[in-house]
């Protein structure tokens, strides 16, 4: 915990000592999809799972700002309420996956020879699955529940993590101050936790913004698909696969509003990444 | 140079690709053995749902008898390995055919987009990216830096549907989504599964122009989405090589701007190849959402009616035939990286 | 050729300012400089890192850094003015009236051809010679920068060359179209001992036998001593001091001259010389 703390302290240091424009607007969109997905369906008239057959395939109008899907749904609150599902579960399971990649980078990193090397062909196995296939394999299989979907993605995050700490733990163990702590004699468990693991994680937290970007468009790409979650719970990408039928004739809005707002996730999350490694490298220099 | 130089360097690069080649047998071997467990362990038995809801434990036991799932898991996992030893993938549970010849139909339609995406995203990412690169700082590398970040969050799916919407229902010049050949249209004669790839060797205009009909919206989607990541790798690299001292030197021997265009440009192709490799099965995965929305018919839209069919045979194939081809990628860039960067030579 | 023709300057910088902006703050580079390069003779230009030098040599040849440029002052060629906004101009005056080597030979080299087929649109962007007749000037040059295995070396990679071979082939390259002004910006800090006084001697004798103006940048006064007619101190970005080579190595008139020539091992050296026992 000790070790968080100080990289956390770390990182909020450089972060403070720059003006950064797209880690401000990362940070205040995904906040703003944050309370809107409880804040609009709280207000608004319609429910997120309610149907209403009557006002089927609406186009958007005053009372249904974004329209309403084939089994008279409202788009609007329904866009709103999807970070609850899409948001939490990409956060829990890429969190997961990046502590526990980074951990084992730290391993990998520091016991060189036969661990590292065997984690780390693991890892390439891993990776060399097309990562959409393997998460489809992977949620089918296990049963088709949202449990599974985090796993999944904890799972396939898990060897991207591993591989940059590692890679950065193998620098940063050549430093001079690092080898300095070792000829003052410092214990080993000392030296990962207090210097290594506050040094080592820049790049994983740089990764953590792309990769939820990234996860937030597998999670959708497999609801698109019918996998994971399914309607009608309110969700980016199975709300994209409830219109895409009807794309070709002209009901646009049923695909188009979910899928504004995942890009606008997405983008969020990369902008969040970036400002992160622009904050970086300011402090660098 | 001389023949005995050439000949030296023939064996080098035969040695080189040997090499890799016994390298990649343990990624394969894992791929296959990862695939295995994963499609039996967390699968459940198929017989089940082969045999139906309804079926008596006779009948379960039979179908378990003629897939091979009655025996212990480890007489499984060494027949499995046996078969693909023998280049046999075994036979999809509903379609009742070899997987490897279900997949030699469906394939070619599955790498005719990924590969042709994969070029032209290349051609694209590395001209805007070098355009980028020389207008650094001005109006041009915004628009090109601002517009590449946003395209990274675009949902292929979702673009694929929107570009369906626009260029099918309103503008009318796209196809729907029908798949290679239309229903009704002129058909190339099979040779390969890929519609365009067959129309172009057999000389057919009529259908060639039918397949490019279809291909172009999907073709579309995915390059869009790839140019992106290829331009801004591709504009940092050209960057770093034309703030590099032996463009300034070339500068100083006065060379004209095309020509230290040209140096810059090539001097930042390693990393963009390098990528390549790595994003050839990121396009993989993209190209089972693109199948979905175009019905393709390809390879990939097959593994995920056969994943939710718990059609493991197929499953399997895919995955194998998906490490085959990323593995064979690797292979070529590596060789690529060395011909274009005579410094990492064998 | 009579001594007042020597003294005739080629090349000339008067008055110099450059200065960097960033951000709409205005740094100043190089301020007031003054040089001017006697015709067939060979000029010093010293002082420590960040004083000025390079940027005046890039001043010269018109490649200063992004953010970089000239405010005032004239740089003058054979009596025609450098200073005017004209690229494609610039071009004819880099690599054939103006040469130029860099501190770094081996990443001066262009890694991914040959060292024939660099040289070979050097060669093209500037003459227009017959396919046979540019692999004959390219063997030419090489030779003549003392490479004796020129086929070898004209089909080699620069990372194949070692650092003094390199050089060489840089210092070809930059001769190649007949510029009859070389600067060469600290052309041997990055190589062995050894090899740093083939390369002088090299400039010497190239120097020497095409009657070729040279700037020669250094922080190395014993370089001055031995091969410079003539020197010039920069200071700050400034320069503080110019005169024949004898005259500002024995009795500097600037202190930070004075400094300067304490600081390296010439006193040393000439002492060391003088005291030899005979």
């Amino acid at each position: 915990m000790r070790a968080l703390r100080l990289a956390a302290g770390k990182l909020l240091r450089q972060i403070s000592s720059a003006s950064n424009h797209s880690l401000v607007w990362g940070a205040l969109i995904i906040a703003a999809l944050a309370v809107g997905a409880y804040l609009v369906p709280a207000i608004s008239e319609f429910g997120a799972e309610a149907a209403n057959p009557r006002e089927a395939l609406q186009p958007p109008s005053a009372r249904h700002p974004f329209g309403t899907d084939r089994s008279g749904f409202d788009i609007f609150v329904r866009v709103f309420h999807a970070p609850r599902i899409d948001l939490s579960i990409v956060v829990l399971g890429v969190g997961i996956g990046a502590v526990l990649g980074s951990l084992l980078g730290v391993l990998a990193g520091f016991s060189r020879r036969f661990m590292g090397e065997v984690s780390m062909r693991l890892a390439d196995i891993v990776q060399a699955f097309p990562l959409l296939i393997l998460a489809i394999a992977l949620v089918s299989l296990g049963g088709n529940s949202l449990t599974t979907v985090w796993l999944v993605l904890a799972f396939v995050n898990v060897p991207v993590f591993m591989r940059l700490t590692r890679s950065r733990v193998l620098t940063v163990r050549e430093q001079r101050y690092i080898q300095a702590s070792v000829a003052l004699g410092n214990s080993t468990p000392r030296l990962v936790f207090r210097h290594i693991l506050p040094n080592s994680l820049g790049p994983a937290v740089v990764q953590f913004g792309v990769s939820m970007g990234y996860g937030i468009l597998t999670l959708a790409g497999l609801a698109f698909l019918g996998v994971g979650v399914q309607l009608p719970t309110p969700e980016w990408g199975s709300m994209i696969l409830g219109g895409s039928n009807y794309i070709t004739t002209g009901q646009w809005w049923i695909s188009l509003f979910p899928g504004v707002f995942l890009a606008i996730a997405v983008f969020a999350f990369n902008l969040l990444s970036e400002g992160i490694e622009q904050a970086r490298e300011v402090h660098a220099r | 140079m001389n023949a005995e130089a050439a000949i030296m360097n023939a064996r080098q690069w035969l040695w080189l690709i040997a090499k890799r080649v016994i390298f990649t047998i343990p990624i394969l071997f894992g791929v296959a053995t990862a695939t295995f467990f994963l499609t039996r362990l967390a699968g459940g038995d198929p017989a089940y749902q082969i045999a139906g809801p309804f079926a008596t434990d006779e009948v379960i036991a039979a179908v378990q008898k003629q897939i091979g799932t009655d025996m212990p898991i480890g007489d499984q996992y060494a027949a499995f390995l046996g078969d693909i030893l023998r280049g046999d993938l075994g036979t999809s549970i509903f379609t009742d055919r070899p997987v490897i010849s279900d997949l030699a139909d469906r394939l070619p339609a599955t790498l005719t987009l990924v590969i042709l995406a994969l070029a032209f995203s290349l051609v694209f990412g590395l001209a805007l990216g070098s355009f980028a690169a020389y207008r650094r700082g001005r109006a041009g590398d915004k628009v090109v830096r601002v517009g590449s970040f946003s395209a990274l969050s675009v949902p292929d799916f979702w673009l694929g549907l929107v570009l369906l919407f626009l260029f099918f229902f309103r503008f009318g010049i796209a196809p729907g989504p029908t798949g290679q050949i239309a229903l009704g249209a002129t058909a190339p004669r099979d040779i390969t599964g890929s519609a365009i790839f067959d129309a172009a060797i057999t000389f057919d205009s009529a259908a060639f122009r039918a397949a490019l009909h279809q291909l172009w919206l999907p073709l579309m989607t995915m390059v869009f989405i790839f140019t992106a990541p290829i331009t801004r790798l591709a504009r940092s690299a050209v960057i770093e090589s034309l703030t590099s001292d032996s463009i300034l030197f070339g500068r100083a021997c006065g060379l004209p701007k095309r020509q230290l265009w040209a140096y810059a440009t090539r001097a930042a192709l390693p990393p963009v190849v390098t990528f390549v490799g790595i994003l050839f099965s990121v396009l993989l995965s993209s190209a089972v959402l693109v199948e979905a929305v175009f019905s393709w018919g390809g390879a990939a839209q097959y593994a995920v009616n056969a994943i939710r069919q718990n059609d493991f045979p197929a499953v399997q194939g895919f995955v194998m035939a998906a490490g085959v081809f990323s593995v064979a990628i690797f292979l070529v860039v590596d060789i690529l990286y060395r011909v274009i960067d005579p410094r990492v030579r064998l | 050729m009579t001594p007042s023709d020597a003294r005739h300057p080629i090349l000339t910088v008067e008055n110099l300012f450059v200065e960097l902006s960033r951000k709409k703050a205005v740094t100043p580079i190089l301020q007031d400089v003054s040089l001017s390069l006697p015709e067939a003779g060979m000029l010093g230009l010293v002082g420590e890192t960040g004083s000025g030098k390079t940027m005046t040599a890039r001043a010269i040849i018109g490649l200063l850094p992004p953010g970089v440029h000239v405010k005032s002052g004239s740089i003058t060629l054979d009596g025609s003015e450098l200073l005017v906004d004209n690229s494609t101009a610039m071009r004819e005056v880099r690599g054939v009236q103006i040469g130029m080597v860099f501190q770094n030979p081996r990443t001066a080299l262009y890694p991914m051809s040959s060292v024939e087929a660099q040289m070979k649109r050097v060669l093209r962007a500037h003459l227009n010679l017959a396919r046979p007749n540019r692999a004959t000037r390219i063997h030419e040059y090489l030779r003549l920068v003392g490479i004796d295995d020129v086929r070898r070396v004209a089909r080699s990679y620069p990372h194949e060359l070692s650092g003094g071979m390199a050089q060489r082939v840089v210092i070809a390259t930059s001769l190649l179209c007949e510029p009859t002004v070389l600067i060469a910006d600290e052309p041997t800090t990055g190589l062995d001992a050894t090899i740093q006084r083939q390369i002088l001697e090299l400039i010497a004798d190239l120097q020497a036998r095409f009657s070729l103006s040279v700037l020669i940048i250094t922080h190395d006064l014993g370089i001055v001593a031995q091969y410079c007619d003539s020197v010039s101190v920069m200071n700050e970005g400034r320069v503080v001091e110019h005169g024949p080579k004898r005259q500002v190595l024995k009795s500097p008139a600037h202190e930070y001259s004075e400094r300067l020539i304490a600081a390296s091992d010439l006193r040393r050296i000439r002492r060391a010389k003088t005291s030899e026992p005979q």
